[in-house]
């Protein structure tokens, strides 16, 4: 049985004075629950122990009271907690518990049901789990949250087996109502809408399961009040009422936000999926897709057809160049003519186009700007099939302002660059000649461009420079009649070496000043022949990459230094600029900017930039007789890069200051006349510069056979910056250095001119042998081949002496230069065996002439047998004796009747228990119309 | 159950501030404690059940109204009410019988329409049938509609390196598109409202370049299963869940061929945790067969499967803007080995919607901002790529691409079902590969409508 209970003190002392506030006085013997709020007769209420009494609207409701209406009866309880229950007709309902504490809200409400309709709409203790409590006979029913409506017919026991349940609950709202049977099953409805059944006492509880239609509607129609009775109401609502009232306003009339609410009570999950999230997962493999048609692209593995042809096509901008009516000076000057679309004609939008998979079939097209209008330039273009990136074509397929050509093209490997020597067929221009190139620009933000090189390590790429279309000289830079015929050169690749510091060509003086420039070396050195018929010819290149100031893009600027001669006359001077040709975009390097071969390609010219990287156009190059007129011409150098430089490329790199000896003939020209030459010999001061690529020299010689002659002091290298590129150092056994920007090399004391035109002024320039290591006169190897701790090469060049009105040049001389022993042995002998090198001048005939050396010198007396034999077919010997410099001797030589000479020699190298492994030095030899001067090497 | 796609977007939740609020409840127990002093004051019922309407308290609104309707039982205002009332509960079949009741009275023309709005509305939330969804047309700009690769040069092993032609360069292009999704959902009549869900999703697009337009894409994807909620958080955590097999079929076309047809399962799992953030987390896997076309011979290449993990969680932030986070692992395997890929995804969005502020339109305003990263790893080298920049000693790399994609899109609500979407969008894809290295910027604007 229900029994009554207080929870707490305060929740009883609530109810009682919730008991006081609504019936007075009286009510204090039996606990009000709550309230009778809508009376429809006959209803009655018996109190514990009392009887029946007819209810009435506003009366109190008590614990344990029973209610019971009749076939008209209907009430409403609203019990203190703010639950209803609506008691329909025919109804009985004992309240068997209520507590509760209306602080927290908490407590305990129990009921029993009998026979009737009853709704149940939850209030303040219902929002607890089991806190509120039906039993009916036939199941208990508990509540949490909400609105049930319960109908309970034990007339049904009579009709059982006909589809009559005994108890039906249909859930109407809130969080669930869970009926369970005397059986012990439970099933609980949590969807509003739902119903379970019980058939009978014992039975179990039906699953939930929707309520048949009209069941709610049966239900209600019991509760909602009957016609012509007013729930014990004095006044009666009407619709104006409930107009009045305004909750239309918060509720009716709000409909968003009773859709809102009605979905806030669904469980709503499911959604029209995302169109994107589908797209964006089909699109994962479109980037995939969309490449798959690229020509080659395709492993011919792949089991899938090839692609059907279609056209690839390639744009380019370029410049092209014609001899522009000079052919029959093309090979002596070159495309010396710069004007603007005559000689010169920078276009865009060249096209190469070829089918797809087919290259070889490839044709480019261009439209020239040319001054008699557009004209169109077309040939074959393909890869390489002569030779590596080489074609020839023509005249078939071609088509220029000179009419059909034949010619050659090279494309490179990775198609970002290509060049073309076009020869008209028309007889009445044969002469004529003209080159196109084309590239796509290395991008500006290509790792090549943006970056220092990975590990911050220098980085060696090498070109080949390609001949001149016009000049035809096998020998970059020059002339075929000023060397560049003499067959056999020893020609170096272009060295373009990117600092480990800086990206390639970062420096520009004004924004960038303190990046590290890129520096560039190429040399040659030609000789052909032996004695006064020998034809000889060196050509220095030096240069750097920085940012153009005046396009934002990078390119290449350098000087050319050279001196030829040709069947033993006198020596010719060749001096020019040397600048990147820009395409028609202003670009001037071409290729990926990536990968082991980042530029593909570029073109050098006689063109110049300033100290500001502001280009200097309309340039030439100029050839220089000794004591003669000079003249003009232009070079055109296609340099295309070369395999991949391995790693292992760059050799050792050594910051260091080598110092040795010098040789040569200087031939002085004093007011505009020939003087006579000399022997200069000196000391040679060479350091390297492993962290700035630089090299720098300075070179003190004497009249060797005149103490009281010529004195010269030659500079090479010093401090130019970036656009100013006066040395470039490779490794130790490669590097050159042109004439120090800032620092005068001097005659007799007198200051060389510097000159901003690289075709004035004091032009010199030193090479290492190692850049060009090919020399006929002398044995494989060079001037000693088992030397380690040397270095030799040759210098050339020109000292202006304006306050003198002279010039003296130097051919090609020599140098040598390495580590000098600090120690020498105390005692024994050692014998150096080598080569010796020099410059003759033979009755006015210049050349250079080679022979054996060897050198047998006694340590402990400090005195040498020294020989150099078969020098230009003689031999000369004599006593070397040591000077006061411990690791130094000199001595004089005799040779031939009439001969004489003196020879300077220093000992080199530091292995322990073995110094003075190495010796080299300068030697001179004087006869009738006969001198020489140059250098001698060797090791024991 | 799917009454939310009824929703105007601007019904959004309408939280009281909670001075009002508890203003409100100070109000409530003071009007009810004079309810149970008098219970057949009307002024104090009506006034009780208003506030109590307002805060949501729909059972004690709905004991007042009904004991009106002891007092008076021929009132089609309170019938239309009560009808509301249980409309808001999601008690239809009950607001249906007092909306028929009040009907039945002969209300006035103003309570005659609103019932019939509402029991429009009902009808269409107790049908066991339900279509919703969306469409969403327009025209979009990309700025690397084919999304070509960084280098306009191919490196390939053979035969020689060739600088691509305009067609597999960055290539800008406007396109018209089309898009829509829907839901089919039939109600299982089970308690927690389990359904069978067929889902329907469609895009086509065509692009105005014609170096592009090999790239039109027209996809359909349809998916088939049954959900399976459980409101009470009877399967794990205590909080509400839903668990939803499916399968899979795909239909994409591409440049107007085939490009693949694919099916497969997936399954979906929704839980709530804490109190309000929802995750997520789908796993589908797809077998998909290409078909080659003379653009792209080599799709069959992609033949294989996908498996797809994601996981997404929805966090309120404030009551008018979520903050959503998602990881998905997708794993590509493909015939082939270079295709396959392993790929990693992170993404955020932050959505926020309020009132037009400029007040010309009553229709509110939505602004997401979206930012993803994505990692995909591939599983073998791609022959694509001489990478060692030696054509005679060439070497392949495996492909390594990152994708950051961020954007904006704002939705100007103009009807309850109609908005204009506007859509910024940056691509930053980058790998090692240069061929599948690309930017792309999109805009994108057009209408959208829900159904």
């Amino acid at each position: 049985m229900a029994s009554f209970r207080c929870l707490r003190l305060a929740a009883c002392v609530a109810s009682v004075l919730l008991g006081l506030a609504a019936a007075g006085p009286t009510a204090l013997a039996q606990q009000r629950v709550g309230v009778n709020s809508a009376v429809n007769p006959e209803s009655t209420g018996a109190p514990p122990g009392a009887a029946p009494r007819r209810l009435v609207i506003g009366q109190d409701v008590v614990y344990n009271e029973r209610i019971a209406t009749q076939a008209e009866g209907q009430t409403q309880i609203l019990f203190v907690d703010a639950s209803t229950m609506t008691v329909g007709p025919n109804s009985n309902m004992v309240i068997d518990q209520f507590v509760y504490d209306p602080n927290t809200g908490t407590g305990k409400f129990a009921a029993s049901l009998t026979k009737g309709v009853f709704r149940f709409v939850g209030g303040a203790l219902s929002k607890h789990d089991n806190a509120v409590t039906v039993r009916t006979p036939t199941a208990t029913i508990g509540i949490r949250g909400g609105v049930m409506l319960v109908n309970l017919q034990p007339a049904c026991r009579a009709v059982e087996g006909a589809g009559c349940n005994e108890l039906q609950v249909i859930f109407a709202y809130g969080e669930g109502v869970t009926v369970t049977g005397l059986n012990g099953v439970s099933q609980t409805i949590t969807r509003p809408g739902f119903q379970v059944t019980v058939a009978t006492p014992g039975a179990a509880p039906s699953p939930p399961a929707p309520a048949p239609r009209g069941a709610a509607t049966a239900i209600l129609s019991q509760l909602n009040g009957r016609p012509g009775s007013n729930g014990g109401a004095q006044t009666v609502p009407s619709d104006k009422t409930v107009e009045n009232s305004g909750i239309a306003n918060v509720n009716s009339n709000n409909v968003a936000n009773a859709v809102q609410a009605a979905n806030q009570n669904q469980a709503v999950q499911g959604r029209a999926p995302s169109v994107t999230n589908a797209v964006q997962q089909t699109q994962a493999n479109l980037q995939l897709t969309a490449n798959q048609g690229l020509p080659a692209s395709a492993p011919s593995s792949l089991p899938t057809p090839p692609p059907p042809p279609s056209s690839v096509v390639i744009s380019y901008a370029g410049m092209a160049k014609s001899t522009a009516g000079n052919g029959a000076n093309a090979t002596t000057q070159g495309f010396l003519d710069q004007t603007a679309g005559v000689g010169r004609i920078p276009y865009t939008g060249g096209t190469l186009t070829f089918p797809s998979g087919d290259p070889a079939a490839g044709v480019f097209k261009a439209t020239l700007a040319t001054a008699q209008g557009p004209a169109t330039v077309q040939f074959p273009l393909a890869p390489g099939s002569v030779a590596p990136g080489f074609v020839n074509f023509g005249p078939a397929g071609t088509a220029s302002s000179f009419g059909p050509v034949t010619g050659t093209s090279y494309m490179s490997p990775d198609s970002t660059f290509f060049y073309a020597n076009l020869t008209p067929v028309a007889p009445a221009v044969a002469n004529e000649r003209a080159f196109i190139f084309g590239g796509q620009a290395v991008p500006a933000n290509s790792p090549l461009l943006t970056s220092a090189p990975p590990g911050a390590q220098p980085q060696l790429y090498t070109f080949a420079v390609q001949q001149d279309a016009a000049l035809r000289s096998p020998v970059p830079f020059v002339t075929q009649s000023t060397g560049g015929n003499i067959p056999n050169p020893s020609t170096s690749p272009l060295y373009v070496l990117a600092p480990g510091q800086s990206a390639f060509g970062a420096f520009n003086p004004g924004t960038n000043p303190e990046a590290t420039p890129t520096r560039t070396l190429q040399a040659s050195l030609a000789i052909n022949g032996s004695g006064p018929a020998q034809s000889s010819a060196l050509v220095v290149q030096t240069g750097s990459f920085f940012t153009s100031s005046d396009t934002g893009t990078v390119a290449g600027n350098g000087v050319v230094r050279g001196s030829f001669v040709g069947n033993g006359a006198a020596p010719v001077q060749i001096s020019s600029g040397a600048a990147t040709v820009p395409d028609g975009n202003g670009n001037n390097i071409f290729g990926t900017g990536t990968g082991s071969l980042p530029i593909s390609g570029l073109v050098l010219d006689q063109n110049q930039y300033n100290a500001s990287v502001k280009f200097v156009p309309n340039q030439v190059a100029v050839q220089q007789p000794l004591g003669g007129a000079s003249s003009s011409y232009a070079f055109n150098q296609p340099a295309t890069a070369t395999a991949p430089t391995p790693s292992t490329a760059l050799g050792s790199r050594t910051t260091q200051t080598l110092t040795g000896a010098l040789g040569g003939i200087m031939y002085p020209v004093v007011g505009g006349k020939r003087a006579a030459p000399y022997a200069a010999a000196g000391i040679a001061s060479v350091s390297t510069n492993a962290a700035s690529n630089q090299a720098t020299a300075t070179f003190r010689g004497t009249d060797a056979f005149n103490p009281s002659g010529t004195t010269l002091t030659v500079q090479f290298g010093g401090s130019g910056n970036g656009a100013q590129p006066s040395s470039t150092f490779v490794d130790d056994a490669r590097f050159a250095a042109v004439e120090n920007p800032v620092t005068s090399s001097q005659v007799n004391g007198h200051n060389a001119a510097l000159s901003s035109n690289p075709t004035r002024g004091t032009r010199v320039a030193l090479v290492s042998s190692g850049t060009v290591p090919d020399n006929s006169l002398l044995p494989a190897g060079g001037l000693c081949s088992r030397c380690q701790f040397l270095q030799w090469g040759y210098w050339t060049g020109t000292l202006d002496i304006p306050s003198a009105s002279r010039q003296d040049t130097a051919h090609i001389n020599t140098w040598v230069a390495g580590i000098p022993s600090v120690t020498l042995p105390a005692a024994g002998k050692g014998t150096f065996t080598g080569s010796a090198l020099g410059s003759v001048v033979n009755g006015g005939k210049s050349y250079l002439a080679a022979g054996s050396f060897t050198n047998t010198y006694d340590f402990a007396a400090r005195r040498g047998a020294f020989a150099i034999n078969n020098f230009d077919t003689r031999s000369f010997s004599g006593i070397v004796r040591g000077t006061g410099v411990v690791n130094a001797y000199v001595g004089s030589l005799t040779g031939p009747a009439g001969f004489t000479g003196r020879a300077a020699g220093t000992f080199f190298g530091n292995i322990p228990g073995f110094p003075a492994s190495e010796t080299g030095g300068s030697f001179a030899l004087k006869g009738p119309a006969y001198l020489a001067s140059g250098i001698f090497a060797g090791a024991r | 159950m799917l009454l939310v796609m009824l929703l105007p977007i601007v019904a959004a939740a309408q939280s009281l501030p909670t001075a009002d609020k508890q203003r409100l409840e100070a109000q409530q127990r003071s009007l009810f404690q004079q309810m149970l002093r008098n219970p057949a004051n009307l002024d104090v019922a009506f006034a009780y059940a208003d506030v109590s309407t307002q805060l949501g308290d729909y059972e004690e609104a709905v004991s007042t109204l009904e004991r009106m309707l002891l007092f008076n039982p021929n009132l089609p205002r309170v019938q239309l009410e009560l009808g509301v009332l249980y409309f808001r509960m999601g008690s239809f079949e009950l607001a249906r019988d007092y909306f028929a009741k009040a009907l039945a009275a002969h209300p006035p023309p103003a309570v005659r329409d609103k019932v019939a709005e509402y029991l429009s509305l009902i009808d269409k939330a107790q049908s066991r049938s339900h279509f919703t969804g969306y469409f969403f047309g327009g025209g979009q700009y990309q700025s690397n509609a084919n999304v070509a690769g960084s280098s306009a040069i191919l490196t390939p092993v053979f035969p020689f390196p060739v600088l691509l032609n305009s067609q597999f360069t960055k290539q800008a292009s406007g396109s018209l598109f089309a898009s829509g999704s829907g839901l089919y959902s039939y109600d299982l009549e089970t308690q927690s409202h389990d359904t069978i869900d067929v889902t329907g999703v469609g895009y086509m697009s065509h692009y105005f370049n014609s170096a592009v337009s090999r790239l039109d894409l027209a996809l359909l994807e349809l998916t088939g299963g049954p959900r399976f909620n459980f409101p009470d958080g009877s399967f794990v955590a205590g909080r509400p869940s839903s668990l939803k097999p499916y399968v899979i079929f795909d239909e994409v076309g591409l440049g107007w061929d085939q490009y693949f047809a694919g099916y497969g399962g997936g399954l979906e799992y929704d839980q709530f945790v804490w109190n309000d953030v929802a995750l997520k987390s789908t796993f589908e896997f797809r077998q998909k067969t290409y078909a080659n076309a003379p653009t792209r011979p080599l799709s069959t290449g992609l033949n294989g499967s996908d498996k797809l993990f994601t996981l997404a969680a929805i966090k309120p932030v404030t009551a008018n803007s979520a903050l959503n986070l998602e990881f998905d692992y997708l794993n590509q395997s493909t015939q082939l080995a270079f295709f396959s890929n392993n790929t990693y995804i992170v993404s955020g969005a932050y959505d926020i919607h309020y009132p037009d502020p400029t007040g010309y339109t009553h229709g509110s305003w939505e602004s997401t901002f979206y930012v993803g990263r994505a990692w995909s790893i591939y599983g073998a080298p791609d022959p694509c790529c001489n990478t060692s920049g030696n054509p005679l000693m060439p070497s392949l790399s495996t492909q390594l691409t990152q994708r950051w994609r961020f954007g904006i899109t704002q939705t100007w609500q103009v009807t309850a079902n109609a908005a204009v979407v506007l859509q910024l969008e940056r691509d930053i894809i980058s790998s090692n590969l240069p061929l599948y290295a690309y930017n792309n910027t999109s805009v994108l604007i057009g209408p959208q409508i829900r159904f």
